[in-house]
């Protein structure tokens, strides 16, 4: 009996998730565990051990062939340096892929995450047979891919689709990337819970929101998107700022890039039709009304996996050499 | 399904209860929801009428997005269900008659028409400014409460069953359309174009047109003709039809109406605007003439039902008239006066120091919802006239005190502004037939609060209750009676009261106004602790003692919410003083209330703070991990760096570790634009100047 080919994705964030998929785009099986977030060599060496875990968990049901490999941050192009990981550590001196090559004796492709996640929803997910759109990620950070004409857009050096970082105010808050007014520091998901609780604050009345009390331990993101799904003011009021803001720039990027599709996706997305609802009414309203027309914006298909799988489904399609450096299928 | 016989069934969790109206695709009905116990009205569509998947798609979204609408004069949609292709659409039941009723083909009277417009453009505005457009806006759409209360209807449903109706009949427009009032539409809407907020500007003026004279303006024998008369005809002019209609109108319906709808107001703002401006015009085209002291005449041409009860009133109140009671001009406040006894009041104004007295009496501030602002300026109108009498006073002409209507104002800005000596201030709240009255008078130079006080009146009708409040008032005020003290206010039963007693002092300058606003943070409401905390922050350092001792007290006594909003006020001034107590409340149990500490201490930017919110930021509570990391943003000190940094990295709150990588950016841009200004290393860092809660 022959081992069945099968393809490792991996997506490192706060969180580093797995998925191993085969050569027919199937997904076998999904990991997750916490990253190791003390020290930059803490999260490599982290990385490399689940990594590594993972394949031999996989040993029984097939052989891995490639790996594909997603972060958060500028992913130099072609030189495969990370350049920037504002959110995680300072990995710029650190050869990730090269060590986690050597480390499994596999060819490993490393991009972007949000790349990766638009090359998932492309090859099996939103936009499937789509050849313009813009696949936009939101969680702890922003981050977007974009396809136009039938290929990944990485820009001069593979820094292009940072969609989080496009700034929405001139009076904007200090970022994580060293800048202000971005995008990110007012829709990512622990921006979402910044404001909530800001608003806590700074107006009395919404001291009744069933919110207020889960203030005192952990308030997540989700809580928030759960909050305005059963109608309450507070979270309610705090996504439809989230949507106006993330609309506008969406009504952007409609304007300029004259795109068909605009795929929300990431875990701010899930289960999110308050925000989508938002996200869509101020589009419309901001962007060129036969621009817009032309234009479907939706939620993810493969939700929070779209990175992971795309990690994989990106390994499996250079391996067979149907990927090319532009992010050509 | 023939209406009646659903009548009775239950839907979902709606119990049907009366058909309403059926129309082409809308069942409507009252019907009792069963989950909250209360009317609502229910609105059953079948979703096929409204075309394919994706203009149900939109139509729910609108119709959701409109639901979150929350406007006094816009009927709530509390819900939309769909059922295997139905649509349930669950509002608010609105008792009143539509205002197509209310017309009944005869013009309404001026105050009713502005009122209502007033109202429906208040609520159109709103509407535009969330991005929603009714696309249906007529009288029948529009419900008038007993009380005066306009609501309209249908925001974000008319709209789109109508453009799911004119794809279907996109060409039957020239035979009639099956949905939709020809006779509301604007000229791009009959014509079939894509319309915008413009379009609703355009059928508020033919309302504002069938108000004023009852009349629609563009008629026809069929839908041809109307929709021929709304693109090319002029409808005959306001005033052929109702000689009384209030001057000015015809203008803003001109503009409203105009055909090309860049040459109309281009907002509902616009029009509300010009509204207001033509009411508050009719408003005050008052019989007493500009000057002062001019003798009492009736005059002829003043409100119908004023000038009737004048003589009772004049009666009552002429100086001279009855000076029995000679005792109410002494100087000792009396506590609270009986007014059944007939009285009268001296020549003398015994409140104002000095000769020459000048006094200036503002238009009383409308509180509550039901408070009627044309009753309002009788009052003032009477009090005017009435206080014009006394020998030793000179009123500021009414014209004069006019524009200080619907507008927050600084009492002694505006005694200077007027030149007078002092200002008469008040409110009125009315609840059904009960009115309460609450006046201060002001001394110009130095803030004083010379008299405060407070009248309740039952009105069997407007005018006779008028009478009373107004002799109330002047017998109070010549006769120091009433409660004379400001305090009295922050003591009354009433919430709006008490906060509008809070409001008064925020500008005081009275030493005493620094002790009631800290009494007033123990009050039961939090509106009035929040309005009180929020007053005494702008009285700055004057005010820290009391704000400590109520800080430190409320904190011993375990009284956290009262606590809270001495925090907060505390925050606001610039004091050492109360960095101790601050600190004690920072490290209390009471999440709220070390959070509110927190924020204030940022607020304070005293550095010796540093050491405890750096602690704090490792409390099991994420309210004050999170506030201590934005004083920590505030106070901008290099060495809090590390310990937020570890935040950013360990915290389980996500929100909480956004605040401390805000925090860090900020630390480091100040402290990089503070290094660059002066070369001796950072030296001492002042409390940035940061956009607080962003955005
Ligand atoms: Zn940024």
């Amino acid at each position: 009996m022959s081992l069945t080919e099968l393809y490792l994705g991996v997506d490192l964030g706060r969180s580093t998730r797995t998925a191993i998929v085969d050569g027919d785009g199937r997904v076998h099986s999904l990991g997750r565990e916490p990253s190791r977030l003390e020290s930059a060599n803490d999260l490599v060496d982290g990385l490399v051990e689940f990594v590594n875990r993972t394949i031999r968990d996989t040993s029984g049901i097939g052989t891995i062939r490639s790996i594909g490999f997603g972060l958060p941050g500028l992913v130099e192009h072609p030189s495969n340096r990370v350049v920037m990981l504002p959110n995680l550590a300072d990995v710029s001196e650190i050869d990730v892929a090269g060590l986690l090559s050597s480390a499994t004796s596999l060819p490993v492709v490393l991009d972007n995450d949000a790349n990766a996640a638009a090359y998932g929803e492309w090859r099996c997910g939103a936009a499937k047979g789509r050849s313009d759109f813009i696949y936009i990620t939101l969680g702890t950070g922003i981050g977007a891919g974009i396809v136009q004409g039938g290929q990944l857009q990485r820009g001069a050096r593979g820094f292009a689709g940072e969609f989080g970082h496009l700034k929405v105010t001139a009076q904007g808050l200090e970022c994580g990337c060293g800048s202000s007014g971005c995008l990110e520091t007012i829709a990512s998901g622990p921006n979402i819970v910044r404001r909530t609780r800001e608003r806590l604050f700074s107006d009395p009345a919404y001291s009744y929101s069933a919110l207020a009390e889960k203030m005192r331990g952990r308030l997540t993101c989700e809580d928030v998107v759960e909050g305005a799904v059963s109608g309450d003011r507070l979270a309610r009021a705090i996504l439809a700022e989230t949507g106006l803001f993330l609309g506008m720039t969406i009504a952007n990027v409609v304007n300029l890039m004259n795109i068909e599709l605009v795929v929300l996706g990431g875990p701010v997305m899930r289960d999110n039709d308050v925000l989508l609802d938002a996200v869509i009414h101020e589009a419309r309203r901001r962007a060129f009304g036969p621009s817009f027309e032309a234009c479907e914006i939706a939620s993810s298909a493969l939700g929070d996996d779209a990175g992971v799988i795309g990690a994989a489904i990106m390994a499996r399609d250079a391996i067979h050499g149907s990927l090319d450096v532009a992010g050509r299928p | 399904m023939d209406s009646r016989q659903i009548v009775g069934t239950t839907i979902a969790h709606f119990r049907i209860l009366e058909p309403l109206a059926s129309g082409g695709m809308a069942s409507v009905y009252r019907a009792l929801d069963i989950q909250l116990d209360r009317t609502v009205v229910l609105k059953i569509l079948d979703a096929d009428l409204l075309g394919e998947e994706s203009a149900r798609r939109r139509f729910l979204r609108e119709a959701r997005l409109a639901s979150s609408l929350d406007h006094p004069n816009i009927c709530t949609i509390y819900e939309i269900h769909e059922d295997k292709g139905v649509y349930y659409i669950a509002m608010q039941y609105v008792e009143g008659n539509t205002l197509k009723r209310t017309i009944n083909s005869r013009p309404l009277a001026a105050p009713a028409l502005l009122s209502i417009s007033l109202q429906v453009a208040d609520a159109v505005s709103r509407a535009h400014d969330r991005g929603i457009i009714h696309r249906d806006i007529k009288p029948q759409n529009i419900m008038i409460t007993p009380r005066g209360q306009a609501k309209v209807l249908d925001f974000g449903l008319g709209k789109n069953l109508e453009e799911a109706t004119s794809h279907a009949s996109a060409e039957i427009t020239a035979l009639g359309s099956p949905f939709g009032t020809p006779a509301y539409m604007s000229p791009e809407q009959a014509r079939g174009d894509r319309t915008d907020r413009r379009g609703d500007v355009f059928s508020f003026g033919i309302v504002l047109y069938e108000m004023a004279t009852g009349k629609k303006p563009f008629t026809g024998k069929n839908h041809v003709d109307i929709y021929y008369a709304i693109c090319n005809r002029t409808p005959p002019p306001v005033l052929d039809e109702n000689p009384s209609a209030p001057p000015g109108l015809q203008a803003i319906i001109d503009r409203c109406m105009e055909k090309e709808p860049a040459a109309r107001y281009q907002s509902m703002h616009e029009v509300l605007a010009d509204l207001k401006r033509i009411s508050a015009g009719l408003r005050f085209q008052t019989p007493v003439p500009d000057g002062i002291n001019q003798p009492f005449a009736p005059v002829e041409n003043v409100r119908r039902g004023w000038t009737t009860t004048i003589p009772g009133f004049f009666r009552k109140i002429v100086p001279g008239a009855g000076r029995t009671l000679s005792q109410m001009g002494g100087p000792a406040p009396v506590q609270e006066t009986s007014f059944e006894d007939s009285i009268s009041i001296p020549d003398d104004f015994p409140l104002i120091p000095g000769m020459h007295k000048s006094l200036a009496v503002l238009p009383f501030r409308a509180l509550g919802s039901e408070s009627e602002s044309d009753w309002n300026f009788l009052l003032l109108e009477a009090l005017v006239t009435e206080l014009s009498k006394f020998k030793s006073l000179t009123l500021r002409p009414i014209s004069t005190v006019a524009r200080y209507a619907d507008r927050a104002f600084n009492p002694n800005d505006v005694g200077r502004e007027l030149g007078a000596d002092g200002v008469l201030v008040g409110s009125v709240l009315r609840s059904g037939a009960r009115v309460r009255v609450t006046a201060q008078l002001i001394e110009t130079e130095g803030g004083g609060v010379l008299w405060a006080g407070k009248v309740d009146e039952t009105l069997v009708d407007e005018v006779t209750g008028l009478d009373a409040v107004c002799q109330k008032l002047i017998e109070g005020l010549a006769g120091r009676q009433l409660g004379s003290d400001v305090s009295d206010l922050l003591q009354d039963e009433s919430e709006e009261i008490r906060l509008d007693g809070v409001a008064m002092l925020r500008f005081s300058h009275d030493p005493k106004a620094v002790d009631a606003l800290a009494a007033a943070l123990v009050d039961s409401s939090s509106r009035v602790k929040a309005a009180a905390a929020e007053a005494l922050g702008r009285f700055g350092a004057s005010a820290a003692p009391a704000i400590a001792a109520r800080l430190v007290d409320a904190t011993d006594r375990g009284d956290f919410g009262t606590a809270r909003f001495a925090a907060k006020a505390a925050g606001m001034i610039q004091s050492s003083e109360v960095l101790s107590p601050l600190l004690e409340a920072l490290n209390c149990d009471d999440s709220l209330l070390a959070s509110q500490a927190a924020l204030a201490l940022g607020d304070l930017g005293d550095e010796r703070a540093l050491p405890d919110l750096i602690e704090a930021l490792e409390r099991p509570d994420a309210n004050v991990r999170f506030t201590s990391a934005q004083a920590l943003g505030h106070l901008a000190d290099p060495l809090s760096v590390g310990a937020l940094e570890i935040r950013v990295r360990e915290d389980d709150d996500e929100g909480v570790r956004a605040k401390a990588q805000w925090a860090i950016g900020h630390i480091k841009r100040v402290v990089s634009t503070t290094r660059s200004r002066s070369t001796g290393g950072i030296g001492p860092i002042r409390r940035p100047v940061s956009p607080e809660v962003a955005p």
